[in-house]
């Protein structure tokens, strides 16, 4: 059977059909499902708020060559130099990379994905045009393992580049697979960044064995052109704990995608994260958090900074299955609105099948109390010193949960200096 | 020498002090007392340009530069302070980093050079130990998680840090209890010195056992009605506000 594509086909499918074959089996059914399903639109539930008519006006391309990769500005975390593993266009680059020699605690393999492969990816699997965009062919696989027991604690950095020379916006995939053995740790950094015009597309798979933890550090510091439709899914054992602290500025559209299973007891995942938002950005998160057993916990606190006309969204579902009774499960989004056309969608949606848990969600939505801003004028400090202070203010409680100080502080610094980007593009009259 | 001349204003348009008038000199501890609605804490306010005051008249001159067009942080690094009743929580901002700002922004204002954070640290440490303040303090988030002594030790220091030429000090006492009482107190009493002047806005008199003013001032319905000594201020206690409501004490 073959599918014959509309004439008026998105430039996305468009390149699409042009790089995979819709035959033979089975990459060309995978290909004919994704074609069938069509790039999704506003119209559909999860994409709502995304403006994915700009994807329309602009033409794609899957097998675009690489670009130069000299000197890629990455993100920089000063102590780490030596442990970042360094990603062009989701293909692992070793010679870029500073962390060349793995150790007993830590190893890794490149090759053909195996996500496609794993046992739960059936019962698990996702409906996601973006995730199942990622798993089409032979996207760049990485696989890092973290031995049984082992403590790693000074971040390792997986530094996520990508590359366009043209005005085609270049697919870029790839997939991180991370495997953390029963009882061990591990506090992971991951920046994207890259140049010119791309579509980032990428997947990080997170499986934590029973008793295993990981503290995830990201940023996100994509130049404004760039489409990030992200993904992330973490598979929580029993009594194992996942922690993220994300931080990012948006784009033309960025869509970051997180699934959270619990699939032990007493399983923890605490998902936290603030963006600040200039110009046109928009920054849309969709979270589903699945509690598949009982004596979980879950925390989700997001903060969001909104300046000009940004967009903004946050889709935050929690699922309780009957199973998973004495569940807790929090969720929490706060924005600060710096202009009137800036945009923010908030959508909490609980699912909840046991009966004995503890399920509660917020939201709110401010603006700067003239009054605070004002206690700090009388001390001296500048009008536009002092709103900057206050926004910082609003988001330094997620800046805190960073535990590893030198980190704190960097994360920190990207954030002000973008703050400070963002307060610059203001009129005077809109700050009065 | 501060001068508050024929100061009238209003908040949405509704008059709240009228054609006020008060001169205070370098060395000087001034108290102004009044009931509740008097007006007390809007001169406060206004003196540092509250957002939405509106002056209808008058002036107020620090050492005869007008501050009424000024911009509060201008005020302030002109040397104007004003305590706050309910001091903002800011959290996240250090409060030692917050004060090493406030401090700088007046040294940028005077071309002084910017302290940097360890000569600052020497500084704010000293400034601490003097007023008996927890050093704990510098590590904490601006008056965040402080209880209501706590925050207003904290305008105490912030006064002590900035070094105005002219404090006023919006009912400082209240809330505290005896003991915070005594230990403010005693901090005001360490900064008043023949170099600066200071208005002490307060209901009770009980603050004025700690702090002996030259001048009090009865604030009744945005106009002062009745200047005298210390001692008026035991009257006031004795006596309430209401016979100075009266036409013939006016």
């Amino acid at each position: 059977m073959t599918t014959s594509a509309p004439t008026t086909q998105p430039p996305l499918l468009e390149a699409l059909t042009s790089a995979f074959p819709t035959e033979p089996a089975p990459l060309g059914d995978e290909v004919r499902r994704l074609l069938a399903t069509g790039v999704p639109t506003q119209k559909h539930e999860a994409f709502r708020y995304a403006s994915l008519r700009k994807l329309r006006s602009k033409a794609f391309d899957f097998s675009a060559p690489s670009g130069a990769v000299d000197s890629p500005d990455l993100f920089v975390c000063s102590g780490l130099e030596n442990r970042r593993l360094v990603f062009v266009d989701g293909m692992w680059r070793e010679e870029l990379s500073s962390l060349q020699t793995p150790s007993q605690d830590l190893t890794w393999d490149v090759g053909p994905s195996q996500l496609a492969t794993a046992p739960e990816h059936h019962e698990l699997a996702s409906s996601d045009f973006f995730e199942n965009l990622n798993q089409l062919g032979d996207t760049p696989f990485f696989h890092l393992q973290v031995a049984e027991g082992a403590i790693i604690d000074t971040p390792i950095h997986l530094a996520f580049w990508n590359t366009s020379s043209e005005e085609t916006y270049a697919v870029r995939r790839g997939q991180v697979r991370l495997t953390v053995g029963k009882g061990a740790r591990i506090s992971l950094v991951t920046s994207t960044g890259g140049q010119g015009n791309y579509l980032s597309n990428h997947h990080l798979q997170f499986e934590l064995a029973h008793g295993a933890e990981v503290q995830h550090y990201a940023i996100q510091e994509d130049p404004e052109e760039s489409f990030l439709f992200d993904s992330q899914h973490v598979l929580c054992s029993e009594e194992s704990k996942y922690s993220l602290v994300a931080i990012g500025f948006g784009t033309e559209i960025t869509r970051n995608r997180y699934r959270v299973d619990l699939l032990g007891e007493r399983a923890i995942a605490n998902l936290r994260g603030t963006e600040v938002l200039s110009g046109q950005r928009e920054h849309h998160k969709v979270i589903t958090v699945h509690h598949r057993a009982p004596h979980c916990e879950s925390n989700q606190h997001f903060k969001t900074i909104l300046g000009e006309k940004s967009n903004a969204s946050y889709d935050g579902m929690i699922v309780v299955d009957q199973i998973a009774q004495k569940t807790d499960a929090f969720q929490l989004g706060a924005n600060l609105m710096l202009s009137e056309e800036a945009r923010i969608h908030i959508k909490p949606s609980l699912f909840i099948h046991a009966d004995d848990v503890k399920c509660s969600h917020g939201a709110t939505i401010g603006q700067l109390e003239n009054e605070e801003i004002h206690y700090l004028r009388t001390r001296g400090i500048p009008h536009a010193e002092a709103r900057r202070l206050m926004i910082y203010s609003f988001a330094a409680e997620i800046l805190m949960e960073i535990e590893n100080a030198p980190l704190q502080n960097q994360f920190a610094d990207s954030f002000l200096a973008r703050l400070i980007r963002v307060e610059d593009s203001l009129s005077p009259a809109k700050i009065s | 020498m501060l001068e508050i001349k024929d100061l009238s204003i209003s908040v949405e348009n509704t008059p709240i002090i009228k054609n006020l008038s008060l001169t205070v000199r370098r060395g000087e501890i001034h108290a102004i007392m009044g009931p509740n609605g008097a007006g007390k804490s809007t001169l406060a306010r206004s003196i540092m340009g509250y957002p939405g005051y509106e002056v209808n008249q008058g002036s107020v001159l620090l050492d005869d530069k007008d501050m009424t067009e000024l911009e509060p942080e201008e005020r302030a690094t002109s040397g104007l302070f004003v305590s706050f009743q309910y001091p903002v929580e800011i959290p996240g901002v250090n409060n030692a980093e917050f004060l090493r700002m406030a401090l700088n922004a007046k040294r940028n204002s005077q071309g002084l050079e910017e302290l940097d954070p360890l000569d600052f640290d020497d500084l704010l440490t000293q400034k601490m130990d003097a007023l008996h303040i927890d050093r704990d303090f510098k590590n904490r988030g601006l008056n965040e998680g402080f209880s209501g002594g706590e925050k207003k030790r904290n305008e105490i220091l912030q006064m002590a840090v900035l070094d105005p030429k002219f404090a006023i000090l919006d009912e400082t006492d209240s809330g505290l209890d005896i003991d915070a009482l005594r230990i403010v107190s005693s901090g005001v009493n360490q900064l008043a010195n023949e170099q600066n002047g200071l208005i002490l806005i307060t209901h009770y008199q009980r603050l004025l056992n700690h702090i002996q003013p030259d001048h009090v001032h009865v604030l009744l319905d945005g106009e002062i009605v009745k200047t005298g000594g210390k001692e008026l201020a035991l009257e006031l206690e004795e006596k309430g506000y209401d016979w100075l409501k009266q036409p013939s004490h006016s």
